[in-house]
């Protein structure tokens, strides 16, 4: 079977140094305190109400995919899908809508944002991004899990746009490290031609590998970063991606 | 016949007990949801089915004994909305309604693994709200036909909770007389639980197997709980499930709605099914008033009883449904419906805008 080849059109990451996107990088000011207290004039040039009610995990997604939206100027919405990993889940709204039942007043709004899927709705309402979606709260690599998943649906002719999200809320994870960060990584995936017709081609080759110690990605936020430096570097490359559960390796390939 | 995707084997309990049990319960017209209070709520028409059942260490178990060949290193995908969050209510420990299990879906994973006596060769967690079961048999689809493993086992969990029950409270959404789905009276959902698993293989169909024929999904890109008023997402994953499988609406024996029995939901499904079928849909049943919204495992234990009355060829009653709704037109029925294609299409929704639609076959 022949598939379409597939480009990367746009990359962010939030972390604890900054916002990063391909042509840009912004440190946090100095009245703020990393990722968590993100500004809405740092992602969205438009006013957006909304933005400040936000829970964490929602605000990160909304911030990452917005900076790669900014960057992937010829998106389709109607034939675009989201694709989360999230691996702690929706745990510290969880809590949020815990304690309003506890005071007596469960509260409606804490309550719709206790879901892992919560952080779509907000992108693809403000977007008017229709395609499939699928959130990946666990498991081995959910970040692999949402590329190989936008894969399939991008070969299939099913989408022509993928955006693809890693959010690692750390705070209020039982089974997160509590030494680092929030952080947020987003790329957006599609099968026609970019503008900057520079992009790279992007595949997830699945198959056995024999890595050197010194390629190994190890977990999602290492492969983010990794990505995400390549891209900037513009550099073609190979990355194995023995994870759990995952095997093969992820090319770039400038041409 | 090609290598299709099947449903190899399959159980569940739901309040109405086990597959077989539920399936007869079902087309006798029977439902587990009774009134009185749920939790500490005034919420009436709750199922009440045995607490124990709540707690995947006991019901998991159980479930397994119906799955004779379970596989032993599968790729396991593991479908919830919230799962089991009673961990987090430690006031409603003592009178049994809660267990130990981490509230963290990625955890429950694990545990469920566990007591299934399975060691995945890759698990992965699928959480699109109320839909989350039948995207995860989507993605199962995907990773057998593009070889990525030779068989995946699905499970789908999510029990009655306070947690879950006073925040639909919370957003009015609950019945207070119980769910009527369809009906022009209808006044909310009442919240189930239940526990389905599958087990899905790529293989050359037999007479009689059920396929996974064609899947699609959408986002409304409407509102964060609230479904499209016109119905557009969930006609465009039914539109596109069926063009994945290659057949056209008039090939389509029977639907089974997501029905939640709420205000808008029916009458959004409606428009959507009247658009697909141009007007002349096929018989349509609802599961809710039998056995209450399963949240997203309900997406994959409603898509197993479906292929239950797909290979009988009779849908059950849609229960308390009484008085068709003129704004939300679909030939429901209160008595048990017979067709004769050999299709079925299954719908679901959930909060976000997330839609999912499946076409189950039966081999013949």
């Amino acid at each position: 079977m022949t598939h379409p080849p597939i480009f990367c059109s746009g990359c962010s990451i939030i972390d604890d140094s900054g916002i990063h996107t391909l042509a840009d990088f912004q440190p946090w000011e100095s009245d703020q305190d990393g990722p968590a207290a993100i500004k809405r004039t740092q992602v969205l040039g438009q006013p957006y109400i909304a933005f400040g009610k936000l829970n964490l995990p929602d605000k990160l997604a909304f911030s990452a995919g917005s900076l790669v939206l900014r960057e992937s100027t010829a998106y389709s919405p109607e034939s675009t899908g989201i694709f989360l990993g999230i691996p702690s889940g929706s745990h510290s709204t969880d809590l949020l809508y815990k304690y309003s039942v506890e005071e007596g007043t469960p509260s409606p709004a804490y309550f719709s944002a206790t879901l892992p899927s919560s952080p779509v709705a907000d992108i693809a309402i403000y977007y008017k991004i229709k395609g499939p979606d699928i959130i990946f709260p666990g498991g081995d690599s959910p970040l692999l899990s949402a590329i190989e998943s936008a894969q399939f649906l991008l070969q299939q002719g099913k989408l022509n746009g993928a955006l693809i999200l890693l959010v690692e809320e750390t705070t209020g994870n039982p089974g997160g490290s509590s030494d680092l960060q929030p952080f947020a990584f987003a790329i957006h995936l599609q099968t026609g031609i970019p503008d900057d017709t520079a992009a790279p081609s992007f595949h997830y080759h699945f198959g056995e590998v024999s890595p050197s110690p010194e390629e190994m990605i190890h977990n999602d936020r290492s492969l983010a970063t990794t990505l995400f430096t390549l891209l900037r570097k513009k550099q073609s490359e190979r990355i194995t991606v023995p994870i759990h559960g995952f095997k093969g390796y992820i090319s770039l390939q400038y041409t | 016949m090609e290598k299709a995707v099947i449903i190899e084997q399959y159980a569940l309990h739901c309040a109405l007990g086990t597959l077989a049990t539920s399936t007869e319960s079902l087309l006798n017209g029977t439902s587990a949801l009774c009134p009185g209070p749920c939790f500490n709520l005034p919420v009436a028409f709750a199922p009440f089915d045995d607490p124990r059942y709540r707690q995947p260490e006991v019901v998991f178990p159980v479930v397994k004994k119906s799955i004779p060949q379970l596989p032993q290193r599968p790729f396991f995908i593991y479908a919830a909305a919230k799962g089991d969050v009673s961990s987090l209510e430690p006031h409603f420990r003592k009178n049994g309604h809660a267990s130990e299990t981490s509230p963290l879906l990625a955890d429950q994973a694990n545990t469920i693994a566990g007591h299934l006596g399975i060691f995945p060769q890759r698990t992965q967690v699928v959480s699109n709200a109320c839909a989350s079961g039948a995207v995860a048999i989507a993605l199962a689809k995907n990773l057998l036909e593009y070889g990525r493993c030779s068989e995946v086992v699905v499970a789908g969990f999510d029990v009655l909770s306070h947690f879950v029950t006073s925040g639909f409270n919370a957003l009015g959404a609950l019945s207070q007389t119980g769910p009527r789905p369809f009906d022009r009276n209808r006044d909310g959902l009442s919240l189930g639980d239940g526990v389905a698993l599958a087990v899905l293989r790529y293989a050359q169909p037999r007479k009689g197997d059920i396929i996974i024929r064609g899947t699609d999904q959408s986002n409304d890109a409407n509102h964060r709980t609230g479904p499209s008023r016109t119905g557009e997402g969930l006609y465009l994953a039914a539109a596109g499930a069926l063009e994945d499988a290659t057949i056209t609406p008039d090939r389509i024996g029977a639907v089974k709605c997501h029905g939640t029995a709420t205000a808008y939901n029916d009458a959004m499904e409606s428009k959507a099914l009247q658009r697909l079928f141009n007007g002349n849909p096929p018989p349509c049943f609802s599961l809710k008033g039998g056995i209450g919204h399963t949240s997203g495992a309900g997406s994959l234990l409603e898509l197993l009883l479906a292929a239950e009355f797909l290979k009988r060829r009779r849908i059950p009653p849609t229960i308390h449904f009484t008085e068709p709704d003129p704004d939300a037109p679909l030939p429901v029925s209160p008595e048990i419906q017979e067709f004769t294609s050999p299709s079925i299409l299954c719908l679901s929704a959930g909060f976000g805008g997330l839609n999912a639609a499946i076409v189950l076959s039966e081999a013949t």
